[in-house]
């Protein structure tokens, strides 16, 4: 985005920051927060709200005319484009699994190796999710790993909740890179060894809280206590190997590298004797849709009241008649393969992405100076190399085997009940879902294009020291992921302005400020609305999104704080790169 | 219209605003944009109108 016409600061427009203008820009997300999680209002009426109090705050206050107003608005429909190419799909390819009873056989068949549920939970939720976010984005990991965990017997709303809290760490080295490359492409980089080096050591501590986070929310400190070995191991792997990783190899590659260590170190971990069976260590089993120990029941610990329909673990006992563990598996491989496959192999990649749809806009400006210009297209749609396209190919080799196996017919003889119509029970999620993604992202594009998002940030940093301010570096990176759900776009409408804030503040770490916008655009992932809306949708229980966000505010806050004040120490002790 | 029914209108609503509203504010045809700005502000309004209206908004 260029902004600014006439003055100019720093290749910004000259906004006015001030308390007043900053609270108008802070309004519409105020309104969106408060009737999602004090009013509990679904996603798809929330959002509304949002989209029209950052409307009126942009034609009255902002001085956006109509046809700017409708040029931003329709831009954020067509990045919604982008979201709802997985939404689609991803249900497609859940439905399709789902109905051949393939989550069923998958729980079943894994439990078999080891019953030990906070095992299952941690390897599914924490690192399994980590491994699907280092070669897909998109919320496509929520989307796998959420239908998993319910299949465990997980609460529907612990079941969105743990996989966003998981797999937050992997986002900017995740997807082979996507985020990061963003980054530097916004940027220029003192040194982009650096801040690449800077950003893994962040990013270990999201990783690090995220194992110990989901085991707290297992079963509070007992949980911890027992889980405490394999948390600290594959963290060590995920944390460590990736700060390894970026010194040696592309940044690109180094999620991708830890994560798969990390998801084969399961298999030795699974054999170890204290994971290798069910335990009676944890009494309280807060996130499992049943108790079977009376301490357990009632004890008014358990945190959100859940709704959905979840599967519990004792519904249904092993059956011959579910298919094999690597028939189960196989859509998930495809999914995996497809996706490596296409980033690795350049020239497969360039010429599946050479297809690319999109539309044209004019330059809009508003009456306080923000211009954007023209784009011609804008932000083009390469649909055959989107994870969209990977889902539904994996989705159709998944029907086309159980088709082959008979598992179709086997599932509908074991149900009890007569199941809805595939393309209804589609649509009835999909379209809500795709409503609120539609309208928070036009809520976004109109805060971005009216200058409100410039006022919100140069706001912050007008009151901030060069500690305070790295200290709030990561809040501003997860602003941009929750209003954008994507580490990647917060990184290109924050990345240039942190750096020139970092720069006219001067006695910090470039590295690290850049490092603090990136990690906190990843911790954010875990309360952007539209991972939300992906996990609750594939969960089941579309419209529970504020309960969800119960859970994951409070952890992106208290993480991202931690992350914070590892950026005000590196900086004091004269690490990575202090001015 | 059930529920189902009424969100399918504010989809595609929404999404066909997106084209009028691209073709419109490009060739400069004042009437274009405007029809799909307004478009778009109706498929934003049923939501919450059926929060308020429905019998039962989660009848899907």
């Amino acid at each position: 985005m260029d902004c600014g016409t006439g003055e100019r600061l720093g290749g910004y427009a000259v906004l006015p920051v001030n308390p007043i203008y900053a609270g108008l820009a802070a309004l519409p997300l105020l309104l969106l927060l408060f009737t999602l999680v004090v009013l509990r209002w679904r996603a798809h009426e929330a959002a509304s709200v949002g989209m029209f109090s950052a409307a009126a705050v942009a034609l009255t206050a902002y001085g956006m005319p109509a046809e700017a107003l409708s040029v931003a608005s329709a831009k954020g429909v067509w990045d919604a484009v982008f979201v709802l190419y997985v939404i689609l799909p991803a249900l497609v390819f859940y439905h399709v699994i789902e109905r051949a009873d393939g989550f069923e056989a998958l729980r079943t068949r894994i439990t078999a190796f080891t019953d030990n549920e906070l095992f299952l939970v941690l390897a599914f939720g924490w690192v399994f999710v980590s491994f699907m976010q280092s070669i897909s984005g998109f919320g496509t990991p929520i989307v796998v790993v959420a239908p998993l965990l319910l299949a465990l017997g997980v609460k529907p709303v612990y079941s969105v909740a743990i996989p966003l809290i998981g797999h937050a760490w992997a986002n900017t080295f995740g997807t082979l890179g996507v985020a990061w490359l963003a980054l530097v492409q916004v940027t220029e980089m003192q040194s982009v060894a650096v801040t690449a080096l800077a950003l893994a050591v962040l990013l270990w501590i999201p990783n690090l809280i995220a194992g110990f986070s989901i085991a707290w929310i297992y079963g509070r400190m007992e949980a911890v206590r027992y889980a405490a070995p394999m948390i600290l191991i594959v963290s060590l792997i995920h944390g460590g190997g990736q700060l390894a990783a970026v010194t040696v190899i592309p940044p690109e590659f180094a999620n991708f590298f830890a994560a798969t260590v990390g998801l084969l170190a399961l298999g030795p971990l699974a054999m170890w004797d204290r994971y290798a069976s069910a335990t009676d260590a944890i009494g309280k089993r807060l996130v499992m849709t049943e108790s079977p120990t009376p301490a357990a029941e009632g004890d008014g610990t358990g945190a959100v009241a859940d709704g959905g329909v979840a599967t519990p673990a004792e519904a249904a006992e092993p059956d011959e008649g579910l298919m094999s563990l690597s028939l189960a598996a196989l859509p998930f491989a495809a999914l995996a393969a497809i996706a490596f496959v296409t980033a690795v192999v350049t020239p497969l990649g360039d010429a599946l992405g050479s297809l690319q749809v999109g539309l044209r806009f004019p330059e809009i400006s508003t009456g306080l100076g923000v211009v954007t210009e023209a784009a011609a297209p804008y932000s083009p749609f390469a649909p055959l190399s989107h994870p969209g396209t990977f889902l539904l190919v994996s989705a159709l080799v998944a029907f086309v085997a159980y088709r082959r196996g008979g598992h179709y017919e086997d599932a509908a003889a074991r149900a009890e009940a007569d199941r809805s119509g595939f393309t209804r029970a589609v649509l009835a999620t999909a379209i809500p879902a795709s409503i609120a993604v539609i309208s928070f992202l036009v809520m976004a594009k109109l805060m971005d294009h009216s200058g409100q998002v410039l006022v919100l940030a140069e706001g912050t940093a007008s009151v901030a020291t060069p500690n305070s301010y790295g200290f709030l570096s990561p809040l501003i990176g997860s602003l941009g992921a929750f209003m954008t759900s994507s580490n990647t776009a917060s990184n290109i409408l924050f990345g240039g302005l942190q750096q020139q804030t970092a720069a006219q503040l001067g006695g910090i770490s470039e590295a690290l400020i850049l490092g603090g916008q990136s990690a906190g655009g990843a911790i954010g992932n875990a309360i952007s609305p539209g991972n939300v809306i992906l996990g609750t949708t594939a969960a089941g229980i579309v419209g529970r999104e504020g309960d969800v966000l119960r859970v994951t505010i409070p952890w992106v806050a208290a993480v991202g704080a931690l992350v914070g004040l590892a950026i005000v120490l590196l900086n004091a002790a004269g690490l990575l790169g202090v001015a | 219209m059930g529920v189902l029914g009424r969100y399918t209108l504010a989809f595609a609503l929404m999404a066909l605003s997106l084209p009028l509203i691209s073709y419109g504010s490009t060739a400069e045809v004042a009437a274009l944009w405007a029809v799909g700005l307004a478009m778009l502000t109706v498929g934003g309004l049923i939501p919450p109108a059926v929060r308020f209206t429905a019998a039962d908004p989660d009848a899907l």
